[in-house]
């Protein structure tokens, strides 16, 4: 396939936190807000005179200072996000908006205070930290309502004066669900027997919209969409299987690559920083406020492993098996971040129960923040697409 | 040939490689007698688990792994009293005696209501704790029983003998989780994948305390317990009173689903009772943490931590001989103090212990202490949750519970802000303190991920702090020699002082219960 006219425009937006389209945010005159978990809905953080930016440590090589604050036996993003924080890559931020999620990034946050960081150049600069409820009962939504208002709009309307009303949280929704409805319609086409878009490409374009400001990268993702629409995909399918890919943090699109590479079309993206879920439209019902439609999409849609209930835990299986059907997939690959306590008992369950349970062949796999080690890994990719092969093999279906 | 160092001092008496001595301590005639008495009784309590149903106990016994390692009760209780005398002696007895006894109960009520045993209806009246949650909330409901699951599987056999829990956590290993992992909890579902769980319980409320493993585990001992399960899962952020809300409406839900599950009815007048009992606990509890900020308190280090543990998470009111032994306890520690006797006189630093210790080495405190002098005087897990409840408003009361829960044991330092953790240093001063050694469990992320700021407080405030990395239920990782190792290593090149027992600095009891 002809190469997306964006691609290396997006790759190198992603090599900076900071990138043209943050500075020229920042420029506008707009505050950044940064956040790292699916429990803060970045649409709160796109109201008038904000934007939300996910928060990435891209080029990442050594974390020794903040190893020393937070040890070696720690989760390897949160210690490259305090790395960062440490170098001043994160001087620009207004607020950090933390959750009590994972214990780790709740430390990595928190050291953002413990340490003083960005205070000395913005001493406007806060950290805020909301508790996400574990289950999915009436008084939980009005709790993480109510934590939503006061950790996040309360804190913006005092600090910074952001219209925080709910007309300007309606106008953030439709605007937000114009992002959603793009990269909804890009990932569709990964849906396709032959499809004009790898996983690699999805994977940037839905990370560009994480961590740019969503109004100054929309026009390009509305243009790639368009281009991707006209593109002519290869004759033959270029990918021997496909996989879903489920896990944990991930915002390295070569990781996607190095599993395309070994022939596995990763053709859904269920984890952290993917648009599974994290793209689905917001909708407000009738008589609701748009506060409480928020509050409730992001706990119906969340598929966090921190969900205790037994519905959530039986149903993040399924929702595996769900997108394995619809995006046609032949396998699942949980990748999970070393020392992330929730995703390594996901993992560990998963690769126990998806395939004789599920039906869904599973592999399991465990990874630094930045991926090192490839030729391990790409071995065991190498392996599981032989194996999946085989099974289609058994099952009587052609091989590519 | 020279003499090893072993051939003389405290570590003369025991076999090498083992825990198991050649003699028992003479302690003179007086003491002596006493901790022989004692030790006789403690055998009678311990028979218990035999006598109350001998057929269930021989199938307990050969059932599950997990019972064989109570066999070795005697020589845990002689451990942690290595290091006492005169009152103290007495009153470390005395404490483990309650622990013992309740202990014994609960593993009898365990093993009778057990399925896999054969029908029975206390099995359908009984509900089950995960972790460490308080069962508080059973007082309410005063025909049920309750069992607190988890610890009588991997932590206490561990404590009692030092092999007696890593098999479960190689079984989780080998079923795929990663090692890192929390030992505490993924323990527990070694258990539950071995097929080791006993089969009872009307119900279970599982617990998100006290960190995300805890979180993750539930799932898997609900799975495999198959009874209805709700999820204890208070705020995270209980220093927040915007989560309070939350918390009691939870707290009213589990409530509701015990109801809905077992037939009974909560009663507020049988659940005050008890929390009187609580706040009681509570109260005499206060009055002895004044005593510890003195050197005149009699409490041994290790029957102080364990009993404060039990109370907090296994009885919080519910076990009767908590209080009344309590009370007597106060008794004797208020004449020390009065009196001006010092029991602990070997004692050259004042140390506050913090983070999880290792269920291998409970006892780790008393070698400090026979070793170098060193009187473990707070533990912060101990200093858990320490508010009275309500023991007239509802709402109030409800509130108190979701509290303990919050501020569990491990959990009220470890979640919630980091400001929970840097408390340590407020105790530090509270209790008189000269030296901090911090518990490094290698698997505890919450903790580790502070380990630097910890550091640079104690060093900005000249405090010396050590650390002893362990790895809680697995001494194949760390072993008590390698944690005595890292504080002697502290005590010489830091403190620059020299061992009272040089016959404790460097010995094999690897084989040892």
């Amino acid at each position: 396939m002809k190469d997306l006219k964006y691609r290396v425009y997006f790759e190198n937006l992603l090599s900076d936190v900071k990138n043209e389209l943050v500075a020229q945010a920042l420029d506008d005159g707009k505050r950044a807000l940064g956040f790292s978990c699916y429990f803060i809905p970045a649409v709160l953080l796109n109201l008038d005179g904000c934007f939300s930016l996910r928060l990435r440590a891209p080029g990442t090589t050594d974390t020794g200072i903040a190893t020393y604050y937070m040890s070696e036996k720690t989760c390897m993003f949160s210690r490259s996000i305090l790395e960062r924080a440490i170098e001043g890559g994160y001087n620009f931020l207004s607020a950090l908006m933390g959750t009590e999620t994972c214990s780790m990034m709740n430390r990595s946050q928190e050291h953002f205070e413990m340490l003083n960081l960005v205070k000395d150049v913005n001493d406007k600069f806060y950290v805020t930290h909301v508790d996400p409820p574990f289950v999915m009962k009436d008084y939980a939504f009005t709790h993480y309502e109510k934590q939503l208002r006061i950790h996040i709009l309360d804190k913006l309307r005092d600090t910074y004066g952001i219209d925080t009303s709910d007309e300007a949280l309606m106008k953030a929704i439709d605007e937000h669900n114009e992002v959603c409805d793009v990269i909804t319609e890009i990932g569709n086409f990964r849906k396709q027997e032959n499809p004009p878009i790898t996983g690699y490409e999805f994977h940037l374009i839905e990370l560009v919209s994480e961590v740019c400001p969503q109004k100054l990268i929309l026009p390009y993702l509305k243009e790639t969409l368009e281009e991707i629409k006209a593109r002519k995909a290869d004759e033959k399918p270029w990918y021997r299987v496909r996989v879903v890919l489920a896990g944990g943090e991930n915002d390295d699109p070569y990781f996607t690559k190095l599993i395309e590479d070994s022939g596995a079309f990763v053709v859904a993206d269920r984890y952290c920083y993917g648009s599974l879920p994290g793209r689905e439209r917001i909708e407000v019902k009738p008589g609701e406020t748009p506060l409480a439609a928020i509050a409730r999409h992001y706990m119906y849609t969340s598929q966090c492993p921190r969900f205790m209930s037994q519905d959530k835990v039986h149903g993040r299986k399924q929702y595996f098996k769900q997108l394995a059907e619809e995006y046609k997939a032949d396998g699942l690959i949980v990748e999970q971040m070393k020392f992330c306590e929730y995703w390594e008992y996901e993992r560990m369950y998963c690769m126990n129960v998806m395939e004789s349970e599920y039906g869904l062949p599973c592999l399991g796999i465990e990874k630094e923040y930045v991926t090192a080690a490839s030729g391990q890994l790409r071995t065991r990719f190498q392996a599981f697409v032989e194996a999946l092969e085989l099974k289609k093999i058994k099952n009587g279906a052609e091989v590519k | 040939m020279a003499e090893k160092k072993q051939d003389r001092g405290t570590r003369k008496r025991f076999y090498d490689g083992y825990e198991l001595a050649k003699y028992r301590k003479w302690r003179g005639f007086k003491d002596s007698w006493v901790d022989y008495v004692e030790w006789i009784k403690d055998r009678g309590v311990s028979g218990e688990l035999i006598k109350s149903d001998p057929i269930r106990a021989f199938k307990a016994f050969t059932t599950y792994r997990w019972m064989a390692p109570y066999l070795a009760s005697g020589a845990m209780v002689d451990r942690t009293l290595e290091d006492a005398e005169g009152v103290s002696l007495k009153i470390g007895h005395e404490f483990m005696r309650v622990i013992l006894k309740s202990n014994v109960k609960a593993l009898v009520k365990i093993i009778k209501a057990d399925k896999r045993f054969g029908d029975n209806e206390l099995a359908d009246k009984m509900v089950l704790f995960e972790q460490i949650t308080s069962p508080i909330l059973i007082g309410g409901f005063p025909n049920l029983v309750h069992s607190v699951q988890e610890p009588y599987h991997t932590i206490l056999p561990t404590a009692n003998d030092q092999h007696g829990g890593y098999y479960f956590t190689d079984v989780i290993d080998s079923y795929g989780l990663p090692s890192d992992s929390c030992r505490v909890s993924s323990s527990i579902c070694g258990v539950a994948i071995d097929d080791q769980l006993p089969i009872e319980g009307a119900c279970i409320v599982t617990s998100n305390a006290p960190c995300d493993s805890s979180v993750m585990n539930s799932s898997v001992v609900a799975r495999r317990l198959q009874i209805p399960a709700i999820e204890g899962c208070t705020p995270m952020r209980w220093r927040d009173e915007s989560t309070n809300e939350y918390a009691v409406a939870h707290v009213k839900e589990i409530i509701k689903f015990i109801e809905d599950t077992t037939g009974e009815k909560f009663d507020w007048d049988a659940f005050f009772k008890v929390v009187e009992r609580y706040n009681e606990e509570t109260r005499i509890q206060l009055e002895l943490w004044e005593l510890a900020k003195t050197p005149y308190y009699p409490v041994p280090a290790v029957p102080n931590l364990l009993f404060r543990s039990f109370q907090l998470s296994f009885s919080s009111g519910l076990a009767d001989e908590v209080v009344e032994v309590s009370r007597e306890m106060l008794k004797l520690c208020e004449e020390c103090y009065e009196k001006k006797i010092n029991m602990r006189p070997k004692t050259r630093h004042r140390i506050l212990v913090c983070g999880a210790p290792a269920s291998y080495y409970m006892h780790f405190s008393t070698w400090m202490y026979e070793c170098w002098g060193v009187n473990t005087v707070a533990v912060m897990n101990n200093l858990s949750h320490h508010e009275f409840i309500s023991t007239t408003d509802k709402e109030e009361a409800l509130l108190g519970v979701a509290k303990l829960w919050e501020q569990a044991i491990m959990r009220r330092h470890l979640v919630g802000g980091y400001q929970n953790m840097l408390e340590m240093f407020e105790e530090y001063e509270r209790f008189n303190c000269d030296m901090i050694m911090y518990y490094d469990d290698i698997t505890c992320k919450g903790s580790k991920s502070m380990t630097g700021i910890i550091q640079d407080t104690a060093n900005e405030r000249n405090i010396p702090l050590m650390w002893v990395s362990h790895d809680v239920i697995d001494p194949r990782t760390i072993s008590r020699n390698e944690m005595r190792r890292q504080f002697n290593e502290f005590m010489f090149t830091v403190m620059n002082e020299k061992p009272l027992d040089e016959s404790l600095l460097d010995f094999d009891d690897s084989k040892g219960w």
